[in-house]
């Protein structure tokens, strides 16, 4: 499979289900690779970040911990998908 | 004291096979997009929306359901037992109800007492009676009463959850209420006159018999009033039923309709009885 | 007040509690004497992955027939309230009811659900929640005392039984009713358990509130009941509700505003409106959840209020954080203890100030009266503060 490819595909299925999950009246096409999740311009908050951990771990069986892991891997699409490649079985 | 009515506000929509979106409607009731949240909350934005017209900042709001978030709690459920994954986070969260008083208070900028109360034959009289007595004690000035009660499909599921025939046309409902205890600077629709308890049914009528008639006086039944005791205190009272244009589709809190279309006719004055299985029964009376 | 009718003094006539430390109130009593104990950790199995659940359940009653077990427990700890009270057939027919929940009786939908759900077929679909009501639980109460006056149900989460005492005190105050029965109910069901889990905010150790080391909550299961009526005049001195205040805080719906604003807002109300100024109260019971953010806004919201904080005590290291009945049960165990003569004390919780600036009482003093201020923060941003006191009627000499 080609790894770049799938990078791609991985960083617009969670573009899609950040939407979907955290109700955001936004397009894919909206959310960059590289934004600020938290704090920024897309207005995240905390109990979006449990709802995206939750449903990560439903869709891939990736476990983000709590604390700076979590901060870290929720940083962007980027940092989130490259959690998930890393730490996916 | 008084208490008046200086405003309603209300959704009333019969169900078929799909539900309507709400988005929108939300959008334009109370002025911004509100995420995450389900139709039930919707539905109490709308409603409450509507009834909020120079609403004070400090009004109490007093939300109350027939069957309460249904959708939030199936969805939970079925989390949990079918796909036996914990839930997720914000459906947890909506699934206390009071969720609908939180996003109420958060897009009409209240900072008042709120609380979810409910009854489970009684349920707008009990969220009116608690309101009023409210103000009437002065605790609070100003109060949003509310009921909501959502459809779940698919329709027949719907039906079977409430256990009702297949043949029923069943709706959605939001129906809504802002009391005040001062009315000087507001125009007054109605005023709430009573909302009371009777143990039985000698004790209703001992009330009944005690409440001076007037001319414009009507009476309506609540759901739990069959239709041969219906007859009776139509006899009994003297009074003439009041009637809508056409008979509504079933949603558990019918009454919050009744009230609403009777503000909005603006004239006379609505008695109201309802009773439960055990005999318990309440009144209501509202004049315009 | 601007009150239109004549008031009667409402005070607490008799209680009845199971919780985790025991069931009736003297045997919670007395396990308020000993230290806070580790939660159970509860086996899970519904979900996929093996969970453990840290819990307080109650004392001796195992988690098996939900639906029978509900009803045991509500039936005995209202009998526990009413005897207590010692009110007559006649009164018992005639009280109110006022029941606050988070929960309800949702574990009976849920054991319904998975019994269906055990059975299904293509032809018979298993269904969710059937008759749905907030009410069905006070409508088995009801049923089951045989109570002919109206039924309440509150479901504002953490608050729900506070706010159901607040209204009953109010109608029996007003003279609509001679006795009011305040219930708590909270007991095991996977939606609160799994739930609370989803949102991250469980520990596995004793609740250490305020502490530096705080690291989370523990769930409790508790029921408790109040019985409210108008003072005997018997020359015993009794607790009652003074005042209190409800406002929504609309900041975030799990979290207070750390600045403490709202906090600080509902206390001075209650205060206000029990007419007793911040230097005159002589406890602080806390919320007290022990997590980061709301603990830091509670904190705060207290040194707005209090130049110097009262002796502060917390309920839920013992018994967990019991949710829409926490109102009533920690209520309950409060001021029970106080009439016993012991004020409650978490010793090594809290000892020092700490970076919160707050320290729970250490040790078993003894408080003979006073004015006592019972807070209780939820989900909703629902937020209410209780004024309670022993002290001799603040409603002079006009009784009617």
């Amino acid at each position: 499979m080609n790894n770049v490819l799938s990078l791609t595909q991985l960083k617009q299925a969670l573009k899609l289900m950040i939407i979907e999950e955290c109700d955001k009246d936004v397009e894919i096409d909206d959310i960059l690779d590289d934004e600020i999740l938290f704090d920024g311009a897309l207005e995240l908050d905390s109990l979006d970040a449990l709802q995206i951990c939750m449903a990560v771990k439903s869709n891939y069986g990736v476990r983000i911990e709590g604390g700076p892991d979590a901060r870290k891997a929720l940083q962007s699409i980027t940092t989130l998908a490259q959690t998930i490649i890393e730490h996916r079985v | 004291m008084t208490t008046y009515i200086v405003a309603v506000g209300s959704y009333y929509e019969p169900v078929g096979d799909e539900l309507p979106p709400l988005k929108k409607l939300v959008q334009e009731t109370v002025g911004s997009n509100i995420r995450r949240v389900g139709r039930f909350i919707q539905l109490a934005l709308i409603g409450g929306g509507r009834a909020s017209s120079q609403l004070s900042n400090e009004a109490a709001v007093y939300l109350t359901s027939g069957s309460g978030d249904v959708e939030a709690t199936v969805g939970v459920l079925n989390t949990i037992y079918r796909q036996a994954e914990p839930p997720r986070p914000l459906s947890f969260i909506n699934t206390v109800s009071n969720a609908a008083c939180f996003y109420i208070a958060q897009s009409l900028q209240l900072n008042g007492a709120s609380s979810f109360v409910s009854s489970r034959y009684f349920t707008v009289e009990t969220s009116l009676r608690v309101a009023l007595l409210a103000l009437e004690q002065g605790q609070q000035k100003a109060a949003l009463v509310g009921a909501v009660d959502s459809v779940v499909l698919p329709i027949e599921e719907h039906r079977q959850r409430l256990r009702i025939n297949a043949q029923t046309d069943v709706a959605e409902g939001s129906h809504w209420f802002q009391l005040v205890a001062d009315a000087s600077d507001r125009t007054v629709l109605a005023t709430l006159d009573a909302v009371q308890h009777f143990t039985d049914r000698e004790a209703l009528s001992a009330w009944l018999a005690e409440l001076p008639v007037e001319a414009d006086d009507c009476l309506a039944l609540g759901q739990s009033i069959e239709s041969d005791e219906a007859d009776h205190w139509l006899v009994e009272t003297g009074l003439p039923p009041f009637n809508f244009r056409e008979a509504p589709a079933y949603f558990k809190s019918l009454a919050g309709l009744v009230f609403c279309e009777f503000v909005r006719r603006g004239a006379g004055r609505l008695i109201y009885l309802n009773r439960d299985p055990v005999g318990r029964y309440m009144a209501v009376v509202i004049s315009c | 007040m601007n009150v239109t009718r004549p008031r009667h003094q409402a005070v607490f006539l008799g209680a009845g509690i199971h919780s985790s430390l025991g069931n009736g109130v003297e045997a919670n009593l007395a396990a308020l004497k000993t230290a806070p104990q580790a939660p159970t950790l509860l086996n899970n199995t519904v979900t996929d992955e093996a969970l453990q659940i840290p819990y307080k359940l109650l004392f001796e009653s195992p988690l098996t027939e939900l639906q029978h077990r509900l009803y045991r427990v509500i039936d005995d700890v209202a009998e526990q309230a009413l005897s207590d009270a010692g009110l007559s057939e006649s009164e018992r027919r005639n009280m109110s009811l006022y029941l606050g929940s988070s929960s309800f009786d949702i574990g009976v939908s849920e054991a319904d659900y998975q019994r269906q759900l055990a059975g299904e077929s293509e032809s018979c679909k298993a269904l969710a929640l059937l008759d749905p009501s907030m009410a069905n639980l006070a409508d088995y109460l009801v049923g089951s005392l045989g109570i002919r006056g109206e039924d309440v149900s509150f479901n504002t989460a953490c608050t729900a039984s506070a706010n159901a005492l607040l209204t009953a005190v109010a109608h029996v105050e007003a003279g609509l009713i001679d006795h009011a029965l305040v219930v708590g109910v909270e007991l095991y069901n996977d939606v609160t358990a799994l739930g609370f889990y989803s949102l991250d905010l469980l520990t596995r150790s004793v609740m250490r509130p305020f502490d530096s080391a705080r690291d989370g909550l523990v769930l409790g299961e508790g029921v408790s009941a109040l019985v409210i009526g108008r003072d005997p005049n018997d020359g015993r001195r009794r607790f009652h509700l003074r005042g209190g205040a409800n406002l929504c805080d609309t900041y975030s719906i799990t979290m207070s505003n750390v600045d403490g604003s709202a906090i600080a807002e509902v206390m001075t109300r209650a205060l206000a409106n029990a007419g007793v100024s911040a230097a005159e109260l002589d406890v602080i019971k806390v919320h007290g959840t022990a997590s980061l953010a709301n603990d830091e806004a509670e904190s705060v919201g207290m040194h707005a209020v209090f130049s110097s904080l009262p002796r502060v005590c917390a309920l839920k290291p013992f018994i967990g954080h019991t949710l829409g009945a926490c109102g009533l049960n920690e209520l309950i165990l409060f001021y029970r203890a106080i009439e016993a003569g012991f004020l409650i004390a978490t010793p090594g919780i809290s000892a020092d100030a700490g970076d919160l600036n707050v320290v729970l009482n250490q040790r078993l003093s003894s408080v003979e009266s006073g004015c006592f201020m019972l807070n209780y923060f939820g989900f909703g941003g629902n937020n209410t503060s209780l004024i309670i006191s022993n002290q001799v009627s603040h409603y002079g000499e006009d009784e009617s």
